[in-house]
């Protein structure tokens, strides 16, 4: 589904990403981790389109992504969530639905309100007013009324509750039963390794050290050892 | 009395479309458009060579004129600075100006030229035992029904909610596949259909345009833009609405020798609500438009 081979991403002189190449088969569900200036993040970016890459190439279901990720089937939940304060919790939806035909639209809100009936009791609320977990629950959910072929998360827990982060892992978890095809961005190595089908270590400046199993992370205490007790 | 009151009400409404039709493009791409200026002046003009035409062409006409100047100037000028900084844009929105004001003295003429006002129009309408002038009637009206269909644009289409979203965040909405190239020649387009309206009632006001008739309305638009907060359009049209309100209400209350300083105590008011609240009426949400 996704391929990124040796890809570089720069900052005017810095190197973000050096030489970073994974993939993501489809229906997978892949972690991504490393400490803060990974450089994780800049690859999802790269992927969804914000930054250029220096060097290398991002393939999806084997073409290049073009001007419109979102057209080529890749939706992309931030860092910082980024909903729509100043809109209500439908508009935010309706947005997510823009590029699905209008008479799917109705369909797909109907279809979240019933998976996450949260925001169907506020779906008249202004985003803005929602509590952080419920923004991130928003923002998965606007990502998913455009039935996305690859799911781009970029750190779903930073920031949230205990409680929440459970809740957020929960639904990372359901997107695989679903078939979503989904690359996650994570600090919560632990959780994330033991939730993905398979995990990429990144380490600064943004080189892949590892890629496999959480069980296959477990026969190489090398890796362990030398990048995952820094996280 | 009442007939005092129409009369602030008017003035309120019209600086209140004026505000308006500038408020648009500052929320939604940070761009203080000077050469808002110039699409009254195009609108004027527009009316001056349609003054003969029937009414429908005579207003259609003016509308459409205006529309396709603001769209031209969105794709000729503007849409090659996408992402500049607000300063950038609002020098090239100055160069536009200017280039319109001349293009217009090269063409049209320099000298004022007259738009014969409407007699309907110009009738008083007697109403509880004063004469309240149609015009005056007719500008509020149409304020009314312009804000009315803003807010249902606005609040109720899709074209409403992608423009509430960009100028929000202007990238995020471009990641939901939000096309930026139409919603910014929309917010445009809207403009444009704002300063006709405006103009429509202003040259019926004055009888004539000149070159230099939209200076004042722009200058007008940026007050009541700052006035009423840059980031909200309740604001603008609040803050539109007052400062024209106010400016009307002086020209009716204060004594003649103190008439010539109207502007001096309608700015010393604005500064004043500025200096307590320096983000404006309005402050809006944060933003973070590309």
């Amino acid at each position: 589904m996704l391929e990124i081979r040796d890809l570089t991403v720069r900052y005017g002189r810095i190197a973000a990403v050096q030489g970073a190449s994974l993939h993501v088969g489809e229906g997978e569900l892949v972690g991504l981790v490393g400490p803060n200036g990974a450089g994780k993040s800049s690859t999802l970016k790269a992927v969804a389109g914000l930054v250029g890459a220096a060097d290398g190439e991002v393939l999806v279901a084997g073409e290049p992504v073009g001007s419109s990720p979102i057209r080529a089937g890749i939706a992309y939940v931030p860092e910082s969530r980024r909903i729509f304060g100043g809109l209500t919790v439908e508009e935010n939806l309706r947005l997510g639905a823009t590029t699905r035909g209008r008479s799917d639209r109705s369909a797909e809100l109907r279809r979240m309100y019933e998976r996450f009936p949260l925001l169907g009791t506020r779906r008249r609320s202004g985003a803005g007013d929602l509590s952080g977990g419920q923004q991130q629950i928003l923002a998965i959910a606007r990502a998913l009324v455009a039935r996305p072929r690859l799911l781009l998360l970029d750190e779903p827990t930073l920031g949230l509750s205990p409680a929440m982060i459970d809740e957020v892992f929960g639904i990372v978890a359901s997107l695989r039963e679903d078939g979503v095809t989904v690359l996650l961005v994570e600090q919560n190595t632990l959780r994330t390794l033991a939730l993905a089908d398979r995990t990429y270590v990144m380490r600064p400046p943004g080189q892949i050290v590892f890629e496999g199993s959480q069980a296959e992370l477990e026969r190489d205490p090398t890796v362990e050892q030398r990048y995952l007790q820094l996280l | 009395m009442l007939q005092d009151i129409v009369n602030i009400v008017s003035g309120g409404s019209l600086y209140c479309l004026i505000t308006l039709g500038l408020a648009l493009l500052v929320g939604l791409m940070r761009l203080m458009n000077f050469a808002y200026g110039e699409l009254i002046m195009v609108g004027g003009f527009a009316m001056y060579l349609l003054r003969d035409q029937p009414f429908v062409v005579f207003v259609g006409g003016t509308v459409v004129a205006v529309v396709a100047v603001s769209l031209l100037t969105e794709r000729i000028a503007f849409r090659p600075l996408r992402g500049a900084s607000p300063v950038t844009l609002l020098v090239a929105s100055l160069a536009v100006s200017i280039m319109l004001q001349n293009g217009a003295r090269m063409t049209v003429g320099p000298e004022s030229r007259g738009v014969p006002p409407s007699d309907w129009l110009q009738q008083g309408v007697a109403i509880g035992g004063a004469q309240v002038p149609r015009l005056d009637l007719v500008t509020i009206a149409l304020a009314a029904a312009t804000l009315a269909a803003l807010t249902l644009l606005m609040r109720r289409t899709e074209l409403g909610i992608q423009l509430r979203a960009a100028a929000e965040d202007f990238e995020m909405a471009g990641l939901l596949g939000v096309r930026a190239n139409a919603v910014i020649a929309s917010a445009f387009a809207i403009t444009g259909v704002l300063a006709a309206l405006v103009t429509l009632i202003l040259i019926e006001d004055q009888g004539a345009v000149t070159a230099t008739v939209g200076t004042g309305p722009v200058l007008i638009a940026f007050v009541g833009v700052v006035l009423g907060g840059m980031r909200s359009l309740v604001g603008a049209t609040l803050g539109g609405f007052l400062l024209g309100a106010a400016t009307t209400a002086l020209d009716v209350m204060l004594p003649n020798d103190l008439s010539p300083f109207r502007d001096a105590f309608v700015f010393a008011a604005v500064i004043a609500v500025l200096a307590f609240r320096p983000e404006g009426l309005v402050p809006g949400r944060a933003e973070r438009l590309a």
